[in-house]
């Protein structure tokens, strides 16, 4: 029989024991949790300086890589010191597009380069019937070339007053609403050897862009009946899009975020907000938006956080989130329905603007490069570059410079 | 996607899983005061606990460079996990444990409520700004475990069937509740 003592004894040593093992719990569990699912969220501080000092970097690397005929340098791998092969027609209307919004950010030189860009798309219009349409090559037309010639043209009137290619943003116009089936899907394309739209072909991201577009028209033009396909387009979108043209999940749209951050700052006396189905639908971008620059910020291009999460996005990849959160943002600074998102949305745009000017290579990089006018102001993945980068890059990184300019900032 | 406090609310009831503690708790077949001296106690021992970790909630975000999403993503998870635990572990073991009121501390607080699931979820819901309704159902947790722990350790306390009846719901809510606060963590801004 044991004595009190060795059961006291007994018992006291089961209790360390009890406790011992409740405090291992917490330590492994709140161990693993940092290690696999809290990753520090890295999101370097910014302020409108920094960024308009790497806006004016990306500006500069078009005007370094910007040919004669007004197309700029597409592809270029440092690693190989090699230009790759091939161009694109929408990532030229693209980039043509967010020159124009960093001159009405007020970089300096962006029109001028933007304006050659232009007068490439100029020399390459396809017309037909009453419309135009933006492709140098192929017999493939697509609606977003023009979207976004129509977008970045539009931010040139805006800014400059000039009304020069008021016809050709009509035309341009004409050739996207002819694409706008009744239930407000976008055809993605017009056949030029067969004269005709490719039925049944659509593009997760021209969609947005033409509904950008046409949103924008209505706001310059607003008795040129843009408006109408535009809000058919918007409804589409916010309904429809996803389900029927069978994404799942649903497309992470940042030009649909431009679209819609134009049709909630347009609405007032004369025009409709925008109605509940779309406000839901922007409900779920932000969320998808505020992941994808949660989960890039815990990235890190070294062992073991790279197993975890991955490389590093592209340069266009994180810009397109950061477009994405800022477009989104204008709505919820537009329509109260949102604005509970406005800080998380901040937040989140200045975490991105905070990544891609960290990430942007510099000048004194740049200089250990064959060719270190293609490197300096760019944004690089496995060594490759590529102008979008650059563009998306530069467009999110204007988006927050215009909201901490509005106050908009953490 | 924002996420309402019910969830909140439900996760922590579940998490600490009253019926599941009751025929655990210490006093059992004692006069009622003795029997609910050491888990009341305990109770609110573990509650100023968590309620502090609740009220630090943003603090230990900015600590950990994380956003509030991002831990609720994280908590969702934990407290899923630990309903898995809790279901294949069996009911906890009432010994050993310190005697008296000192039971209070073992096993009533540690380690029955205070759980590192329960701790982050109430960390993630300080951080989500909902510290005032995390202190409603950590109170409603601790006096759910009281009321649970005076009818189990009578006499005529129920049969350990019911108890485990009760428990398997909550712990079907506490999978549930896991799988929302994670899925409204991703969704999130």
């Amino acid at each position: 029989m044991r004595s009190p003592d060795r059961v006291e004894s007994m018992r006291a040593t089961g209790v360390r024991r009890r406790v011992a093992s409740s405090a291992l719990t917490w330590v492994l569990v709140l161990g693993v949790v940092r290690i696999t699912v809290l990753l520090p969220e890295n999101c370097p501080p910014v302020d409108s300086a920094t960024i308009r000092a790497a806006v004016d970097e990306a500006v500069a690397w078009f005007d370094r890589n910007q040919a004669p005929d007004g197309t700029w340098l597409y592809r270029y791998d440092r690693g190989t010191d090699e230009v790759g092969p091939g161009y694109n027609t929408v990532r030229h209307a693209g980039v043509t597009m967010s020159l124009y919004q960093a001159a009405r950010a007020g970089i300096p030189g962006a029109l001028d380069i933007a304006d050659r860009g232009t007068a490439y798309a100029v020399d390459n219009l396809v017309r037909h019937e009453g419309w135009a349409a933006f492709e140098p090559s192929s017999s493939r037309v697509t609606s977003g070339a023009a979207a976004l010639l129509v977008a970045g043209l539009v931010e040139r009137r805006t800014l400059t007053g000039d009304e020069r290619h008021d016809e050709l943003l009509a035309d341009l116009s004409e050739f996207l609403v002819s694409l706008v089936e009744d239930d407000g899907a976008v055809l993605a394309s017009w056949d030029r050897e067969r004269e005709a739209p490719d039925t049944g072909v659509y593009s997760p991201f021209f969609t947005g862009e033409v509904l950008w577009a046409l949103a924008l028209m209505d706001q310059e033009f607003p008795h040129g009946g843009w408006g109408a396909p535009a809000r058919r387009i918007g409804h589409y979108l916010a309904t429809e899009r996803d389900d029927a043209e069978g994404y799942w999940p649903d497309v992470p749209d940042h030009w649909a975020a431009y679209g819609f951050a134009v049709l909630a700052s347009s609405a007032g006396p004369d025009s409709d907000p925008l109605s509940d189905p779309e406000m839901e639908y922007l409900r779920r971008q932000a969320g998808f938006g505020g992941v994808q620059a949660r989960y890039e910020s815990q990235r890190v291009d070294t062992t073991p956080r790279w197993w975890l999460r991955g490389r590093r996005t592209l340069g266009a990849g994180l810009g397109t989130v950061g477009e994405q959160l800022g477009g989104l943002w204008v709505v919820s600074s537009a329509d109260s329905r949102l604005s509970d998102l406005a800080p998380a949305l901040a937040d989140r745009s200045e975490c991105v603007a905070g990544m891609l000017v960290d990430r942007q290579v510099d000048g004194d990089e740049a200089a250990g490069f064959g060719a270190p006018a293609a490197v300096r102001g760019a944004w690089f993945q496995f060594d490759v570059t590529q102008m979008d980068d650059q563009q998306h890059a530069m467009s999110a990184l204007l988006l927050t410079l215009a909201m901490l300019d509005e106050g908009g900032g953490r | 996607m924002t996420v309402s406090g019910w969830p909140v609310v439900f996760a922590v009831v579940a998490v600490v899983n009253p019926p599941r503690l009751a025929p655990a708790l210490p006093g059992r077949g004692r006069p009622l005061r003795e029997r609910l001296e050491p888990t009341v106690l305990g109770g609110i021992a573990a509650s100023v606990v968590l309620i502090a970790l609740a009220a630090a909630g943003e603090a230990v975000a900015d600590l950990l460079s994380v956003s509030a999403p991002t831990l609720r993503v994280a908590a969702g998870l934990v407290v899923l996990l630990g309903a898995a635990r809790d279901v294949l572990g069996g009911p906890p073991a009432a010994e050993p444990a310190l005697s008296g009121r000192r039971a209070a501390l073992v096993p009533v607080a540690v380690p029955f409520v205070l759980r590192p699931d329960l701790g982050l979820l109430v960390v993630s819901a300080g951080a989500d700004g909902r510290v005032g309704l995390t202190v409603g159902a950590v109170v409603v947790a601790v006096a759910t475990l009281v009321g649970a722990g005076a009818i189990a350790g009578s006499d005529e306390g129920g049969g350990r069937q019911m108890w485990a009846w009760a428990a398997a719901c909550l712990h079907g809510v506490a999978v549930l509740s896991g799988v929302t606060l994670a899925v409204s963590g991703v969704l999130s801004v």
